[in-house]
């Protein structure tokens, strides 16, 4: 008798929950879920998903952690569980969670794309390109593959890389991350022409991004080009003045230009 | 997160070895999209936000208003007074939209032997309201008047209801299916299809898809790698439809339950499943929902369902009216979203990994206005007697 007048105390509290939730009051709805009187998994999973709506990865973990360790098949708990650990970047636990959750819903992407991404953080590279590579879905086909990219650039190998970050462009030509790694993996493999080229797409798409510029710069410098150095380290120490590597070659450059220029009246005189 | 996500790149070796050299630039791998999926605190809120008449993410459902029975449902004009849930604001589907109790308008009409043989045929779903006279008697079209005899019943809805067993088990290709009874009539349309769960011969399938029945279609996908394994079945005729409902019993399975509406083509459509994540006399369900437009389907978003009852058959209810989508389980909605993208589309079943579900009792109303295409004929679905024409 007890327990069910418990039992229903615990349903209006998470009803009322629900309801401060639903009307954006998500602090109030917290504070309704303070102190169960006894184990439901319903007012722990309220509570873990206004706590993640919050911010409080760490307190939603405790949340979810708590249904999982009553209810270890409870793959949405368990889901959500590994999120909150991704979140904290506490990849190895969020790894294992997220396996948990494969291990009884091997088709749920999500989770698959989450234990990817963590192995890479792992460095566990080629276990996360496997993962990847068992994605099935429509909705992960891009992610999937850009995974498979990165697993591919991490590995060093680079053509396989480029071509699948090639797919991604043809589906989403103006992913900024996709053009960045592009810029990093042609400077890892001293590609000028194709680090300027895209550089020169990652500024189109985005004007400022510290990515294209640092790329033309060291492209710049590379090829001795002084003048255009300059112009580069000079609009990233505009962007970001802490860049101690900008300011140091913005310097680098200049002392160039000033000697070249001192240098050619002298030789223009000489001719004469 | 980007610094999280990243891994350091050495540039290669430089050539520009002075005594003031240049300082190599940092590049750092990012993989911050891989997790898009991902719901950020910012998403998460906006999932809760007070605009939304939308329901709780994990709630109970009381299946205690048992499953409409066929019969009762076909009786029952849906009015929406569905019970909705503790907090949560009634779903007012558009008022401009009748369900029911219109007269259908016939582009091309079929023979009047035809049309009376099809309307008078007995089946054991017929409708009630398929004997009725129209409360549009006073109706002018010749159509019309045609059909005003006792002898002929003259529907005076514009339900499209196949009442059918689909049932696809593992590994079948093949919807067994057969026809029990089609009624069909010149100015109405009302039709009860059965599918029985016998192996109908291939060639039974091929003439129904000819027919205007339902149709299977592979999702296909560009990418290499990419298994194709989710399959669409869709009614045809449904194809134009814009706002309509679309009703079905299913019986509750570890497999799961998923449809499609608005369905232009494999590349773009709304889906919803429901999974049963764990059984028992409260069986915990997980609906979720997402759309495929233009081929990339979005996020799927998911919420848990406590039902309060371990009901063996759960009847399902879609309202799609304009951009906004209700669903009802056993009469109590549960979930509520608004997309603007696909406006028209038809309705049916999706699989995936060639698992079927044991789905009986598919019932389809739609809006007046809805163009229904059914063995060669266009059919419109026009507005109430009472609201003219």
């Amino acid at each position: 008798m007890l327990s069910a007048v418990v039992t229903s105390t615990m349903r209006n509290q998470v009803d009322a929950a629900l309801a401060l939730r639903s009307a954006g009051r998500l602090q109030e709805a917290l504070d309704l879920l303070i102190s169960p009187g006894e184990y439901t998994s319903d007012f722990y999973t309220v509570r873990g998903e206004i706590q993640f709506a919050l911010g409080r990865f760490q307190e939603a973990a405790g949340s979810y952690f708590t249904v999982v360790a009553a209810e270890p098949d409870n793959t949405f708990a368990q889901y959500h569980l590994a999120i909150c650990l991704h979140h904290l970047s506490r990849w190895g636990e969020a790894a294992e969670t997220f396996q948990r959750v494969l291990d009884s819903d091997p088709h749920r992407d999500n989770a698959r794309l989450g234990l990817g991404a963590c192995l890479l953080h792992l460095h566990r590279v080629e276990e996360a390109l496997a993962n990847f590579d068992c994605c099935w879905s429509d909705a992960s086909r891009w992610r999937a593959l850009f995974g498979k990219a990165i697993a591919l650039q991490l590995l060093g190998r680079w053509n396989e890389a480029e071509a699948a970050y090639q797919r991604l462009l043809i589906s989403d030509p103006k992913s900024e991350e996709v053009l960045s790694n592009l810029i990093a993996m042609s400077i890892e493999t001293h590609d000028l022409e194709a680090a300027t080229h895209f550089s020169m797409r990652l500024l189109d798409v985005s004007p400022r991004s510290m990515t294209a510029l640092r790329g033309l710069a060291a492209v710049a410098l590379e090829r001795k080009e002084y003048v255009d150095a300059v112009r580069y380290c000079g609009r990233i120490v505009d962007q970001a003045p802490d860049c101690v590597e900008a300011w140091r070659n913005l310097r680098f450059a200049t002392d160039r230009v000033i000697a070249l220029q001192r240098h050619e009246p002298a030789s223009t005189a000489g001719r004469k | 997160m980007v610094d999280s996500s990243a891994r350091l790149v050495e540039p290669a070796e430089s050539k520009t070895e002075t005594v003031e050299q240049a300082v190599p630039f940092r590049f750092t791998v990012t993989w911050t999209s891989v997790f898009d999926a991902f719901e950020t605190p910012k998403n998460a809120a906006a999932v809760v936000a007070p605009m939304n008449d939308r329901v709780r993410e994990v709630i109970t459902v009381p299946t205690e208003p048992s499953l409409e029975p066929l019969q009762d449902s076909s009786k029952g004009r849906t009015s929406g007074d569905e019970r909705g849930l503790q907090g949560q604001k009634t779903i007012s589907p558009n008022r401009s939209v009748q369900w029911e109790m219109v007269v259908p308008k016939m582009v091309r009409s079929a023979p009047k032997s035809i049309r009376a043989r099809e309307l008078s045929a007995p089946s054991n779903h017929s409708r009630p309201a398929l004997h009725q006279l129209p409360e549009c008697a006073e109706s002018s079209s010749w159509e019309d008047h045609s059909l005003q005899t006792p002898a002929i019943a003259i529907p005076n809805f514009c339900s499209l209801s196949p009442s059918f067993i689909y049932r696809v088990r593992q590994g079948s290709l093949a919807i067994k299916l057969l026809v029990v009874a089609t009624a069909l009539a010149g100015l109405g349309v009302s039709t009860w299809r059965h599918f029985d769960s016998t192996p109908p011969a291939a060639a039974e399938i091929q003439t129904t898809t000819r027919s205007g029945g339902w149709t299977r279609e592979r999702v296909t996908r560009m990418d290499v790698g990419f298994n194709r394994a989710r399959e669409l079945v869709v009614y045809r005729p449904s194809l134009k439809a814009t706002d309509c409902r679309f009703e079905f019993n299913w019986r509750v399975d570890a497999a799961g339950v998923g449809w499609v509406f608005r369905a232009k083509d494999t590349a773009n459509y709304y889906a919803m499943r429901i999974k049963v994540l764990k059984p028992g006399p409260s069986p915990t369900l997980s609906v979720e929902h997402f759309a495929v437009y233009r081929g990339i389907e979005s996020i799927r978003a998911e919420k848990v369902l406590v039902l309060s009852k371990g009901d063996p058959i759960l009847r399902i209810r879609m309202d799609i009216a304009g951009p906004s989508f209700t669903l009802f389980i056993g009469g109590i909605a549960v979930e509520y979203w608004t997309d603007a993208r696909l406006s028209a589309g038809g309705l049916g079943f999706f699989e995936e990994w060639h698992q079927g579900s044991d789905v009986q009792g598919v019932r389809m109303s739609f809006a007046p206005g809805t163009e229904i295409q059914r063995d060669g004929l266009r059919l419109f679905v026009n507005a109430p007697a009472s609201g003219g024409d």
